[in-house]
C-alpha cells in the first residue's frame, strides 16, 4: 500500500541540489574548456609544423636547383 | 588582495555540511576575484604578444580560481578573527555553513589545480607566478605579516599585485619594465586605500587584535603613512605612461586622477580626528571611494591606449 502522505521538501535537499546542479555545470563546462584548449593548442602546433615543413621543402628545392644547375653548367664546359 | 566587502548580515545554519553552490563561491572572495579578474585582463591585453582568445579566456579563469583559492584559504585561517570582525562575520564559516577542515581541503585543491591547468593553458612562468602568489598571499600575508606587523597591508599587498604581472606572463611568456609598473602601481595603492578602510571601521581590527596601523601608531601615524604612500605613488602611476603601455590617453588619466588622490590624502592628513569623528569620516570615505575608481580608471586607461593602437591613435608612436 502506498502512502499518500505528500514527500516533504526539506530546505537541505534544495542546497544539496543547488551544489550537485552547480557542479555539474562546472564539470561539464571544463570538460568543453579542455576540449576547447586541446583544439587550439593542437591547430597552432599544426600549423607551425606545416610552416616548418613548407620551409624546409623550399630550401631543399632551393638547394637541388642549384645542384641541378651547375652540374649542367660543369657538362657543358 | 584586498577585501572590501562592508556585508554585515549574519546568517547561522545549524546544520553544517550540507552547504549549497553558492557558499562554496563564497569562499572565493568573488569580490576579490573581480578585481584580479580584471587587472589581470588588461595585463594580458595590453602585452604585446596576441593570444587565442579561448587561451586567454582559459587563462584568466585560472588565474582566478587560483585568486578565489588563495581566498578561500585566507578565510580557512582567519576563521577566528572573521567570527570577530562586523564586516567578515556573514563569511560561510563564521555563518557555520562550512567547516574550516573542507575550506581548507576547497582551497588547497583549487590552488593545485589553478596552477597545473595555467601551465596547461599558457606557460610555466605564468604558472609559476600563480603559484608564487597564492604561497604570497596565504603563507607570507596571512599565517605571517598580517598578525604581526602594522605593516601587514603594505607586504602583503603585493600578492593583489602580481595579477596583471601573470596575465603580462601569459601572453609573453615573461617578465618586463611595463609589467612591473603594473605591479608596483598596485602594490603602492593598497596602503593608502587599506588605511583609509581602517580610519573609519576602526574597532573591527583593535576587537580582532589585527595590529593595524591604526592600533598600533594610532590614527595621526595612520593619516601621515596615506599622505606618504600617495605621494610615492604618484611617480610611479605617471610614469607609467612613459612606457610602451602609456600614452596621451593614460598620462592625461593619471595626472588627474593623481592629483585628485593627492588632494584626497591631503584632505586626510590635515583633518582632526574629533571633526572626523563628528562627520562620520565622510572624508576617509570619500578617499577609500575614490581610491578604487582611480586604479580601476588608470587600467581602463591602459585599455584604451592599446584600443587605440589599430587606428594609429594608442600610445607614444
Amino acid at each position: 500500500m502506498s502512502s499518500s502522505t505528500p514527500r516533504v521538501e526539506h530546505e537541505i535537499h534544495g542546497r544539496r541540489r543547488s551544489r550537485n546542479v552547480g557542479l555539474g555545470i562546472v564539470l561539464g563546462s571544463f570538460v568543453f574548456l579542455v576540449m576547447g584548449m586541446t583544439y587550439v593548442k593542437l591547430t597552432a602546433q599544426n600549423a607551425e609544423m606545416a610552416a616548418e615543413h613548407a620551409k624546409k621543402q623550399a630550401a631543399q628545392a632551393a638547394a637541388e636547383g642549384t645542384a641541378t644547375s651547375t652540374s649542367s653548367q660543369e657538362t657543358s664546359d | 588582495m584586498s577585501d572590501i566587502s562592508t556585508n554585515t548580515r549574519v546568517e547561522t545554519r545549524s546544520d553544517t555540511g550540507e552547504a549549497g553552490f553558492g557558499d562554496y563561491f563564497a569562499l572565493l572572495k568573488p569580490r576579490v576575484m573581480s578585481l584580479v579578474v580584471f587587472t589581470a585582463l588588461v595585463g594580458l591585453l595590453a602585452a604585446p604578444v596576441p593570444v587565442h582568445p579561448l587561451l586567454a579566456f582559459a587563462a584568466i579563469l585560472f588565474v582566478a580560481i587560483g585568486g578565489g583559492a588563495s581566498g578561500a584559504l585566507n578565510m580557512w585561517y582567519d576563521a577566528d578573527i572573521d567570527r570577530i570582525m562586523r564586516r567578515t562575520q556573514s563569511r560561510p564559516i563564521p555563518a557555520g555553513k562550512i567547516t574550516e577542515s573542507e575550506t581548507f581541503a576547497f582551497g588547497m585543491f583549487l590552488s593545485v589545480f589553478s596552477v597545473i591547468m595555467l601551465a596547461l593553458a599558457s606557460n610555466f612562468v605564468a604558472a609559476g607566478l600563480l603559484a608564487f602568489t597564492i604561497f604570497f598571499y596565504v603563507v607570507v600575508y596571512t599565517m605571517w605579516l598580517k598578525r604581526w606587523t602594522p605593516q601587514n597591508i603594505v607586504i602583503g599587498g603585493a600578492a593583489g599585485a602580481f595579477p596583471p604581472m601573470i596575465g603580462w606572463a601569459v601572453a609573453t611568456g615573461g617578465v618586463s619594465v611595463e609589467s612591473v609598473l603594473m605591479f608596483t602601481l598596485i602594490f603602492m595603492w593598497t596602503p593608502p586605500h587599506f588605511w583609509a578602510l581602517a580610519l573609519f571601521m576602526k574597532s573591527d581590527y583593535r576587537d580582532a587584535g589585527v595590529p593595524m596601523l591604526t592600533v598600533t601608531h594610532g590614527r595621526k601615524a595612520t593619516r601621515a603613512h596615506i599622505i606618504i604612500y600617495t605621494i610615492l605613488l604618484a611617480p610611479i602611476a605617471i610614469g607609467t605612461g612613459f612606457t610602451s603601455i602609456g600614452g596621451p590617453v593614460y598620462l592625461t588619466t593619471a595626472l588627474l586622477l593623481n592629483a585628485i588622490f593627492l588632494k584626497g590624502a591631503w584632505d586626510i592628513w590635515r583633518r582632526e580626528e574629533a571633526l572626523a569623528e563628528a562627520d562620520d569620516y565622510k572624508t576617509e570615505k570619500r578617499f577609500f571611494a575614490f581610491s578604487i575608481f582611480y586604479l580601476f580608471a588608470h587600467f581602463v586607461a591602459i585599455l584604451v591606449e592599446k584600443g587605440l593602437a589599430p587606428y594609429g591613435l594608442g600610445g607614444w608612436s
